[in-house]
């Protein structure tokens, strides 16, 4: 990053290659459109380009990273809002043609189990987008991304606390809506 | 720990947030109370399923298209980045803002001195001296422009410099 800021191509290429897929992935879960988070994707690498001499190498990249993400998909919600359109990914992530992957999925499976988990997949993806704006950051954050409280408070501009507050009522409605499945996940 | 607490606390536990003593003190409640502990499996099993939700990369590179914007550009120099905005235009509008009170400053100290100097004795007396434009020769093409009687032309024949 400190290279990139030094106008270094070649290491923000390297930047870009090793963030583009959790960026877009965290983008897309936010804003239910493969080629909206495709494009709020690049403009986030573009802006972390732009202002890269302002970073400070004690300050952890991922959480500006994330903050800058989570600021634009915010924006574009709040845009749509004004403008309401029906994402197309709404079908389903196979059909909003990303490259999708279950985070747990083995790479080869019976077919009547790939359909099973096709299915539970959708379901979970549907249940985490219906989830509250801030709920639904704080849970791609700490499910996908791997962020723990402290750096997720970070990212949303508040405090471990409230997004504890955040996570337990993200979880209870998520054991609510996935509470189908659960079941089947049992031994 | 009473069981509300160990609820509130479900959360933290399973993402691994909670301290030590906390941690410890959860778990041996769970190990005594049948009610808690299946809460905690219910909120387990879900939270487990939401991994199951898909990750989605994008369908081709980004680099490309990031290169492609970034064409010609630059990282801005730390310090614009600092101010965050183009100073240029700020600057040179300070600079004219600047320039335009210093002028008028100078302007006003200049009226004010030929205020406190006073007229000079023969703009007073109605004429003007011509020691200000030199000799003036009677019936020279000066003594019309300027049109001023010259004390010395009036009274003395012209001298003849050599």
């Amino acid at each position: 990053m400190v290279l990139a800021g030094r106008g270094d191509r070649a290491a923000f290429r390297a930047l870009v290659e090793k963030y583009q897929g959790p960026v877009t992935n965290f983008l897309h879960h936010l804003v239910a459109d493969q080629g909206q988070a495709e494009e709020l994707a690049q403009e986030v690498f573009l802006r972390v380009f732009r202002s890269a001499p302002r970073y400070r190498p004690d300050a952890r990249f991922t959480t500006w990273l994330y903050r800058i993400a989570t600021n634009l998909a915010l924006n574009a919600l709040r845009a749509r809002k004004r403008r309401p359109t029906v994402p197309l990914d709404d079908l389903g992530p196979d059909e909003g043609g990303g490259r999708s992957q279950s985070a747990t999925a083995p790479r080869e499976a019976r077919p009547d189990e790939a359909l099973e988990r096709d299915e539970l997949a959708r379901w979970v993806g549907r249940a985490v987008r219906s989830l509250p704006e801030r709920q639904r950051i704080a849970v791609v954050l700490h499910r996908f991304e791997g962020l723990s409280y402290q750096a997720i408070a970070e990212v949303m501009s508040s405090s471990p606390d409230a997004v504890d507050a955040l996570l337990r009522r993200a979880k209870d409605a998520l054991r609510d809506a996935l509470a189908p499945y659960a079941p089947r996940k049992r031994p | 720990m009473r069981c509300q607490v160990v609820i509130d606390t479900l959360s933290a536990f399973i993402d691994g947030e909670l301290p030590d003593a906390k941690r410890q003190a959860v778990e041996r409640h769970l190990g005594e109370c049948p009610g808690c502990a299946a809460a905690h499996r219910r909120l387990a099993e879900a939270w487990a399923l939401v991994a199951e939700a898909p990750r989605v990369g994008p369908r081709v590179d980004l680099w490309p298209a990031v290169e492609a914007r970034l064409a010609g550009e630059r990282p801005a120099p730390a310090w614009h980045a600092w101010l965050g905005w183009n100073p240029f235009p700020a600057l040179a509008t300070l600079a004219l803002v600047t320039g335009l009170i210093l002028g008028l400053q100078i302007g006003d100290v200049m009226v004010r001195d030929d205020q406190t100097a006073g007229p000079a004795p023969d703009v007073q007396a109605g004429r003007l001296d011509v020691q200000y434009f030199g000799d003036v020769f009677p019936g020279s093409l000066a003594e019309v422009i300027l049109d001023v009687a010259s004390p010395r032309a009036a009274t003395e024949a012209p001298e003849v410099r050599r």
